[in-house]
């Protein structure tokens, strides 16, 4: 029952979080009663739940109360940073009226929701502190042909498939894709930025998908992008931007290899090379991918599709991913933001660009020198 | 037996809010300005060529972009207009005809985009605090001031009752909306904001004249 409770309140958040955002495009506010995304979306999230949850017991389908909170707590920091406060509390009192054809007050209705889901999540925590759920221990899953696998390998061929195929069909997404590929490869910052630029609000999203079209093609540089971002929207934001963006794209490169499954690896790139890769995860892991990502002309994304054939799990992954782009992400966007002028800018961006570049490889002699140490010691 | 009754004091707590809420919010609607009242919303005066109606204020579209000045509560269109009123499009047309309004009907839905709305102009009021203020001042665009939005009426009678939206006023030229701006054309894409300094809070009653040029 409580765990029922606890996956209908994450439907409604992600349900509200969903229904809120659509107001940012008026197309759709204006077309529909955007209150019925958040019952649509609460369903889809309690089908996830059965289905990934209790048949497939996936941690995440089953929305334990940390990561309740943390739904809660991402939800509403976003939503305070699209609309502020007043805004915020005027469109969710408008999308709950809305859905009823109601006249009740906007700041009202909104506090009466915000009380009820307050209420229930305070319910939801002392029901996880007298019933503690235990993670569901996956056990060594990956290495076997699991129907949850076979399932995730055909999802992962069939969305290949349509990303690939689609190319071919859709004359829009053909020269999106053309346009795009050129640009990242000729480097072409200012075109990128004002391609962005013409797409107005919708500017960080086009950027975002950008940012994970480059991750899916490994080849294509990610720093040009990073430097369109922060020329655009100042180099604190476009930081932010191409930081969240590129540990999408990321975590999808990482989803995709665990999507075709270590079986299917497998068979493709032998037992052996896979059981080397493992052992070189293992033994430098999370150092591995920190330093991967601090060095400026290594291409990640063969490094987060190497990731998801081992056994190593997401979190600590996107948590290396996350420290290990940081700098570099601060660097590129200095050097981004200070492209329009601010010679101040440009100096301290030179700067910080050598010390990366230096600390990177001080930092990679240094991990050489252990292996070598280890190696050493093995021969002994 | 503990899982029950926390259960139960969630549930009942869900029920003492829901009460509260009730309590406080039913009291708005049941509207008196002048003669005009929910169940009457509309009146003319052929003498001053004028038709005057009552609408409610929508405080959502202080902060969100619409293009619906004013549209019936039971038309589709009806939560999404800035003020909200319960006559309906054929009302409010054919009181404009009894007080000499000719209507445009130059557009309809597969008209160009950027065509503007024709009929004789009609200047549009809002009753704030006794006084009339042009509605061009009650509204803005991308927060900047506007000038004049040129209200034409359209007419547009067959598309209004075939849409079945409720639209009354639109801000930009409209093939449905029974009187709209010619300042932007059709399918312009602008969107307007009513300004929260000017016009009265969120379920306030408002009553609108249009007047004939």
């Amino acid at each position: 029952m409580m765990t029922r409770l606890r996956v209908i309140y994450n439907g409604v958040v992600i349900g509200i979080l969903c229904a809120l955002l659509a107001w940012k495009s008026t197309w759709l506010q204006m077309r529909m009663s955007l209150g019925w995304i958040i019952p649509i979306v609460a369903i889809i999230v309690y089908l996830c739940y059965m289905y990934y949850g209790k048949k497939l017991q996936q941690n995440w389908a089953i929305f334990r109360f940390p990561e309740t909170l943390g739904i809660t707590i991402v939800s509403f920091i976003l939503l305070l940073m699209v609309f502020g406060w007043q805004g915020f509390v005027t469109v969710l009192g408008a999308t709950i009226r809305e859905l009823f054809k109601a006249q009740w007050s906007l700041p009202w209705t909104a506090a009466v929701i915000g009380i009820i889901l307050l209420v229930w999540l305070i319910a939801l925590f002392i029901d996880s502190r007298l019933h503690p759920v235990a993670k569901i221990v996956s056990g060594d899953k990956i290495k076997k042909l699991t129907l949850q696998s076979k399932i995730s390998l055909v999802v992962t061929i069939v969305f290949l498939v349509l990303l690939v195929g689609l190319y071919y069909v859709i004359p829009g997404y053909h020269d999106f894709i053309n346009k795009m590929s050129i640009m990242l490869a000729k480097l072409d910052i200012k075109g990128l930025r004002d391609y962005i630029n013409s797409f107005g609000v919708w500017g960080p999203l086009i950027s975002t998908l950008l940012m994970v079209f480059q991750s899916v093609l490994a080849p294509l540089p990610a720093f040009v992008l990073t430097f369109a971002n922060a020329y655009l929207y100042g180099w604190y934001f476009g930081a932010a931007l191409s930081w969240a963006s590129a540990m999408l794209g990321a975590l999808l490169c990482f989803y995709i290899a665990r999507g075709i499954g270590r079986p299917f690896a497998e068979k493709i790139i032998t037992k052996n090379a896979l059981g080397k890769m493992d052992g070189f995860f293992d033994e430098y892991g999370d150092y591995t991918i920190i330093i991967l990502r601090l060095l400026p002309f290594i291409s990640f994304d063969e490094v987060s599709y190497g990731a998801g054939f081992t056994d190593m799990k997401v979190g600590k992954f996107m948590i290396a991913t996350g420290i290990g782009q940081l700098p570099a992400t601060i660097v590129y966007s200095l050097v981004g933001g200070s492209l329009d002028g601010s010679k101040m800018m440009m100096f301290i961006a030179l700067i910080a660009f050598i010390l990366l570049v230096v600390i990177s490889l001080v930092v990679r002699k240094v991990m050489l020198n252990k292996q070598a140490k280890r190696s050493v010691d093995v021969t002994k | 037996m503990k899982k029950n009754s926390l259960i139960i004091g969630f549930i009942a707590s869900l029920l003492l809010v829901f009460g509260i809420a009730l309590g406080t919010t039913a009291n708005v609607q049941a509207a008196k300005s002048n003669s005009l009242t929910s169940s009457h919303p509309v009146q003319y005066n052929k003498k001053k060529k004028e038709v005057t109606l009552l609408t409610t204020v929508n405080g959502t579209y202080f902060t969100q972009p619409t293009r619906h000045v004013i549209v019936n509560v039971d038309g589709s269109n009806g939560n999404k207009s800035l003020l909200k009123t319960n006559a309906t499009p054929k009302q409010i047309y054919n009181d404009l005809k009894k007080v000499g309004a000719k209507p445009g009907d130059n557009l309809d839905m597969k008209s160009k985009a950027g065509s503007k709305v024709k009929g004789s102009s009609i200047k549009v009021f809002f009753v704030i605090n006794g006084k009339r203020v042009k509605a061009e001042k009650a509204v803005q665009v991308n927060n900047k001031n506007l000038k004049k939005l040129d209200f034409k009426f359209g007419g547009n009678m067959k598309t209004n009752n075939k849409a079945k939206t409720g639209c009354v006023l639109c801000f930009d030229s409209c093939p449905v909306g029974i009187v709209s701006g010619a300042k932007y054309g059709y399918k312009y894409g602008e969107h307007f904001t009513g300004k929260s300094s000017v016009l009265p809070k969120d379920g306030s009653n408002l009553k609108v004249v249009m007047q004939v040029k």
